[in-house]
């Protein structure tokens, strides 16, 4: 039972540190920030800000005071009004968190033997916020050579997930050790025998992996192993970086030099340790998402330090600037200003932490090895927040299943060629950031050129330069690949956002997710950007009231591109969102009635048919089922006038079940409502396809009177599958474009499994390939039997 | 959700960091007396490889200390004793609890400290732990409190006339989000059959008004209470699931679907329908399902609830719309589009911020200022203004209203707070250049 992931980032990333044992002892190296306080730092986005800094007390609080003495409680209560909503879960707290303010002189002297978890707290914050001196001696208030201690582990917990908690402190990391001749990496030639079959780049890539099979049993199933390779490549895999990492490039190229037997450095291991402070419910979730960052820089490190000892090179120059600093009796912020500037490690571990702190991309550099680490976000929902749940104000709001950072079963495969990218920076900016990052290879270059040619307006499909004749995107050909690996990089690097393409055609209103706040703010860039536009107020207030197409505000066809792209903008901060046409079947009264007339009509038929062939099978060999069929029915059609008119309504399924004596009680006991009705179809639709031919055939004889079955009350009801609607809903489907038209009926066939709330109407033109025209036309002849509702 | 396994474990001075009793055995530690092949399943854990984090230096003791390892979670207390009768002078042993590493622990750590702490008093009070007769207790007791906490949660084992072991596990319920004055509560539970008279003198007085009309504003009002203590008792009910809440009705609100609508009609066995067709209905006449869907799909944008009903007043004949609304609301499928007044710049109009009267009399055009943006962004108003005119905005405290145009603030908020009708404020903002925005 894993905590609920929420949509908020929280890294509660309190501080790095980095910890080394050399033979002979641990060594907590160099942590960062300088002075970490115990808050951890917290995105300032949104009501959960008060949450996260209250959760833990109020949670713990809830168990301590629950779980003590009734006595201690009522002190406990009245210091903190956070405890209010902590309490046992009785009526009574709410009592004695008002009665016991006056206990709070008598409570504070308990305080002290009570020591729960608050007085801990206390006890923390008070030696976190030790005087000058002592900020040598201490880290998050614990004893520097405690935590150097607890943090360098023994060789047996290497290369796992190390995960250790001391009150409200979280240790995460994922030790390494050299092995045990002393180096860092698997020999190559050993390596190469192993995996014969290493992919190009990846060749150092498999190397940790080969060696947590061997010497690694415990290393975590949880998902992890995947990524346990060199990071580059998990990098790679991740983000789909379409070019080889710079890093990969750059060790080719440093291997040469490499003396394969080079001494062995001292350090016998190093350990990134991420200290958190994660709210207790969302535990688990933002422990796995440090996880991944912590476990990636690390093998970004010892893929370092097998090369050139890098790491143990970085503490060593650390622990000598500490150490003269220390002599000089330099405060703790010059002398980390000094290591940063010396130490790139100490950049790195700084960069890192502001960061995955901060819920940025961290672009961190180690030994002249780039690379990008982040805890990945949500950048939409399709779930508005109510008004008691956490508000997400500015995330964009759609239920289509757009592109992803990572392919995954949820997307819609027919729809992701019509999505395109909505850019989240200036396009000028990524193009730059992207040729400062790569080289000029072809790849490259196409990648710059997709960003450039990418529009809000225009979907893949209609980029790719060679439009297949029918229309259809080949979702399968080379190019359109590439897109959607282009864009996906782009998303995971939230660049861009995919989203159905803009036009002045379709419905946007007002994102009831907009992030009100910023309205100020962002109305004064919006007026710079768009001086000749109305203003951002007057844009958002046009867009209020009733939804019409987005062309009814523009004032004449010069405008539009101006318009367009404004609106770009409005999508690009949430501040509007496009209105989607979503449609239900319903299916009336009339038309039941009249598939059942139909369908007794047709079982009478088949029933003299019936009992003319087991006529004549009786005469023959035995087919015996039948005659018991027709056996059963009979019991079953004696017992139907007994029924009444109550079951009336399950006639229709009795009707079809009768042959299977023992299945009546499936349409017996249910509520008298057009889903039942419904339901008892299907049931009895699905019993009677297995039931074959003696089911189908054998049971109307005798209670196919239709006199009983016109007057059974019938209801509208709405089909909320089409596309797997039983035979009974299929007849009633098919009876619904009776009369019209032999093309519209064929187009109805297509699109009515569309018509189940969960596809937009916008998207169907796009899916079957047919003119909006021709939709529109369908759509008007079936109007009174489909039931609209609009949403995003 | 179970406790795999409960372990205690010392600090011998000879041997070391030991597990004495475990339950089930041989779950952190092969028992010495049987061979090592005769183990029937491996260790869940190896004690010998995490005893530093089991029974760690003294500085660590008293503090809650969990640990993971091969999926597992392990969460101790450590404890040290300090007196003359140990040898090295002092004492430390630690009870821990195994659960899996996925389970939702937060539930468990009170209940090991609780261990911790008892097990401590009683070392001091008769030396329980080291006296090795009654030691002998402690397998079955810590096997009665696994067996007793994986079955019922709770525990409540007598060991001396003195000492009780008394645990439970309660569930993490996160904390309620803000309560504000506009929110109208509605009870999901009979308040006069759990409510007694030493129940809460303010929740006594507004748990009457709680009838999902008022607003908390007006509970505190119609209750006579204070609003602050009002809202921190609706915090407190909505805390324990006795209260949901929803927005203020009025049949001049918006309201319209949204993308949960979907699964409302596809919960099909669920009852949902029957609830709602039960719910909405004030006649007891039952609305069929599709009119239901077509009447909460037709409620859109723009569209008041006042003109909707007007539009459909055939189909509405049977339907309490109150009711009708609030099931949407309550269910999720439904929001409301609230109006944003906001106070434009007659020039530009940008966005005017109110000014205060003294500074120019008139509002600062801030149009100019785009540079200043990160800079606005930081507050809402008082904000310092880039460039050499450091005009500081600060909130206009002789025109209340003003303060609440910059977008921020619908109409519900702006009404419960200034205690107006919507009418009122709509009048009065009538002498600005205002522009409504829908949200």
């Amino acid at each position: 039972m894993t905590t609920e992931r929420s949509l908020i980032p929280n890294p509660s990333l309190i501080a790095i540190l980095f910890v080394i044992r050399d033979t002979y002892c641990g060594n907590l190296v160099f942590h960062y920030p300088p002075q970490p306080r115990a808050e951890g730092a917290h995105n300032t986005s949104s009501w959960r800000v008060g949450e996260t800094s209250t959760d833990y007390t109020s949670s713990n609080s809830s168990f301590s005071s629950s779980s003590d003495d009734d006595d201690d409680d009522d002190g406990r209560r009245s210091r903190s009004t956070v405890r209010l909503y902590g309490g046992a879960p009785t009526e009574k707290s709410a009592v004695t968190s008002q009665r016991s303010r006056s206990y709070d002189q008598r409570s504070s002297r308990r305080r002290r033997d009570s020591d729960h978890e608050c007085d801990e707290e206390e006890d923390d914050e008070d030696e976190s916020a030790e005087p000058a001196g002592a900020e040598w001696e201490h880290v998050l208030g614990f004893k520097h050579d405690v935590l150097a201690g607890l943090l360098s582990v023994p060789r047996a917990l290497s290369r796992t997930r190390f995960e250790l908690s001391v009150d409200h402190f979280a240790f995460l990391g994922y030790p390494c050790h050299s092995r045990a001749d002393g180096t860092w990496q698997r020999k190559k030639r050993e390596r190469k025998l192993k995996n014969a079959d290493a992919a190009v780049n990846g060749a150092d890539a498999k190397e940790s992996s080969g060696d947590a099979n061997n010497d690694d049993d415990d290393e975590d199933a949880k998902g992890h192993d995947a990524d346990d390779e060199d990071p580059d490549a998990a990098a790679l895999s991740r983000s789909k970086s379409p070019n080889p990492p710079p890093s990969v490039r750059k060790k080719i190229k440093r291997e040469l030099p490499m003396n394969p037997d080079r001494t062995s450095s001292k350090l016998a291991m190093f350990h990134i340790v991420f200290v958190m402070n994660p709210p207790q419910l969302e535990y688990h979730s933002r422990m796995n998402d440090m996880f991944d960052v912590a476990k990636q820089f690390t093998l970004a490190l010892k893929t370092q330090q097998a090369e050139d000892d890098y790491v143990a090179r970085e503490a060593e120059i650390i622990l000598e600037i500490r150490e003269r600093g220390e002599k000089r009796g330099d405060s703790i912020h010059d002398l980390w200003h000094k290591i940063l500037r010396e130490s790139t490690l100490a950049t790195a571990i700084a960069t890192l932490y502001q960061g995955i702190s901060a819920s940025k991309i961290a672009h961190v550099k180690v030994n002249d090895f780039d690379f990008a680490l982040q805890i990945p976000i949500m950048m939409e929902t399709a779930v508005l927040p109510s008004i008691s749940e956490p508000q997400l104000p500015g995330m964009h709001l759609t239920t289509l299943k757009t592109l992803g950072a990572m392919p995954s079963e949820d997307e819609d495969a027919l729809m992701t060629p019509h999505m395109t990218l909505l850019f989240l920076e200036d396009v000028e900016d990524i193009v730059k950031e992207v040729i400062l990052d790569q080289d000029q290879t072809s790849l490259s270059a196409s990648f710059v050129q997709f960003i450039q040619n990418c529009r809000p307006t225009v979907s893949f499909a209609q980029m790719l330069s060679t439009p297949t004749s029918n229309g259809t995107t080949n979702a399968e050909s080379p190019e359109y690949q590439y897109i959607e690996y282009f864009a996906r990089h782009l998303i995971y690097w939230r660049k861009a956002r995919a989203i159905m393409p803009l036009h002045y055609r379709k419905y946007y209103i007002v994102s009831p997710n907009a992030d009100m706040k910023r309205l100020v703010s962002q109305s004064l860039v919006f007026s710079r950007l768009f001086p000749a536009l109305p203003p951002l107020p007057k844009m958002l207030s046009l867009l209020s009231g009733k939804p019409r197409p987005y062309s009814a505000y523009i004032p004449s066809k010069d405008h539009r591109q101006a318009y367009m792209d404004m609106l770009a903008w409005l999508m690009r901060y949430g501040w509007v969102t496009n209105l989607l046409t979503f449609a239900y079947l319903k299916i009336p009264k009339d038309i039941k009635a009249a598939v059942r007339e139909r369908q007794a009509r047709e079982q009478a038929e088949s029933a003299v048919e019936l009992i003319q062939a087991s006529i004549t099978a009786n005469s023959s060999t035995s087919p015996s089922t039948i005659s018991t069929s027709v056996g059963q029915s009979i019991a079953n059609g004696t017992a139907i006038p007994n029924a009444g008119p109550r079951d009336a309504a399950e006639d229709l399924s009795k009707l079809s079940v009768s042959a299977r004596a023992d299945d009546a009680t499936v349409s017996s006991s249910r509520p008298k409502t057009g889903w039942s009705d419904m339901t008892d179809a299907s049931t009895a639709a699905q019993s009677r396809a297995s039931g074959a031919t003696t089911t189908a055939g054998g049971s109307t004889p005798f209670d196919s009177k239709p006199d009983p079955l016109s007057n059974a009350p019938l209801e509208d009801s709405i089909l909320y599958d089409p596309s797997r609607a039983t035979p009974l809903e299929s007849a009633w489907i098919e009876q619904l474009t009776d009369g019209q038209p032999p093309d519209v009926v064929a187009l109805f066939d297509r699109i009515v499994k569309y018509m189940n709330g969960q596809h937009a109407i916008e998207g169907i033109p796009l899916r079957e390939c047919i003119s909006r025209r021709e939709l529109k036309r369908v759509l008007n002849a079936m109007n009174r039997y489909i039931v609209y509702a609009k949403h995003w | 959700m179970s406790i795999k396994c409960i372990f205690y474990s010392y600090f011998d001075a000879e041997k070391g960091p030991r597990v004495l009793y475990q339950v089930p055995e041989n779950s952190v530690s092969a028992s010495s007396a049987d061979p090592p092949q005769l183990q029937l399943q491996p260790l869940l854990v190896n004690f010998d490889e995490i005893s530093d984090y089991i029974i760690p230096k003294q500085q660590l003791c008293d503090r809650l200390i969990t640990f993971c390892r091969n999926r597992y979670r392990l969460l101790g207390f450590p404890v040290c004793l300090e007196d003359d009768k140990y040898d090295r002078n002092e004492f430390i042993f630690n009870f821990v609890i195994v659960l899996d590493e996925a389970e939702e622990f937060s539930a468990y750590k009170p209940v090991v400290k609780k261990l911790a702490r008892l097990f401590k008093a009683l070392e001091e009070q008769t030396g329980f732990l080291w006296n090795e007769v009654t030691r002998s207790s402690v397998y079955t007791l810590i096997e009665q409190v696994m067996e007793d906490l994986n079955s019922f949660c709770e525990c409540m084992i007598p060991i001396n006339e003195s000492n009780t072991i008394n645990l439970k596990l309660f569930p993490v319920i996160p904390p309620p989000p803000a309560v504000k004055a506009y929110h109208v509560p509605i009870s999901t539970v009979r308040f006069e059959s759990i409510m007694d008279s030493n129940w809460d003198l303010t929740m006594q007085r507004i748990i009457p008004y709680i009838d999902g009309v008022n607003s908390v504003r007006r509970i505190a009002e119609l209750a006579d209470a204070d609003y602050t203590l009002t809202k921190k008792c609706i915090a407190e009910l909505l805390f324990y699931g006795c209260i949901i809440i929803v927005d203020v009705f009025r049949f001049a609100n918006t309201y319209a679907v949204n993308g949960e609508l979907n699964t409302f009609v596809n919960d099909v066995s669920g009852g949902l329908h029957e609830e709602c067709q039960a719910y909405v209905s004030s006649t007891g006449t039952l609305l069929e399902f599709p009119t239901i869907l077509e009447l909460y799909a037709s409620l859109r944008q723009g569209l008041s609830v006042a003109e909707w009903s007007l539009e459909n007043r055939d189909k509405l004949a049977d339907v309490d719309i109150r009711r009708f609304i609030q099931f949407g609301i309550i269910k999720g499928f439904l929001y409301r589009v609230h109006k944003y007044p906001v106070r434009i710049d007659d020039g530009t109009g940008a966005v005017a911020v109110a000014a205060p009267v003294g500074a120019g009399g008139s509002s600062v055009d801030l149009a100019g200022l785009a540079a200043a943006e990160a800079s606005v962004a930081t507050g809402r108003m008082g904000k310092s203004v880039a460039g050499s005119a450091a005009a500081v905005l600060s909130p206009d405290r002789s025109l209340p209203l003003l303060r609440y145009l910059d977008g921020a603030h619908h109409l519900d908020a702006i009404c419960t707070d200034l205690q107006q009708s919507e009418k009122e404020v709509l009048r009065n903002l009538s002498a600005y250049p205002i522009e409504i925005i829908d949200r």
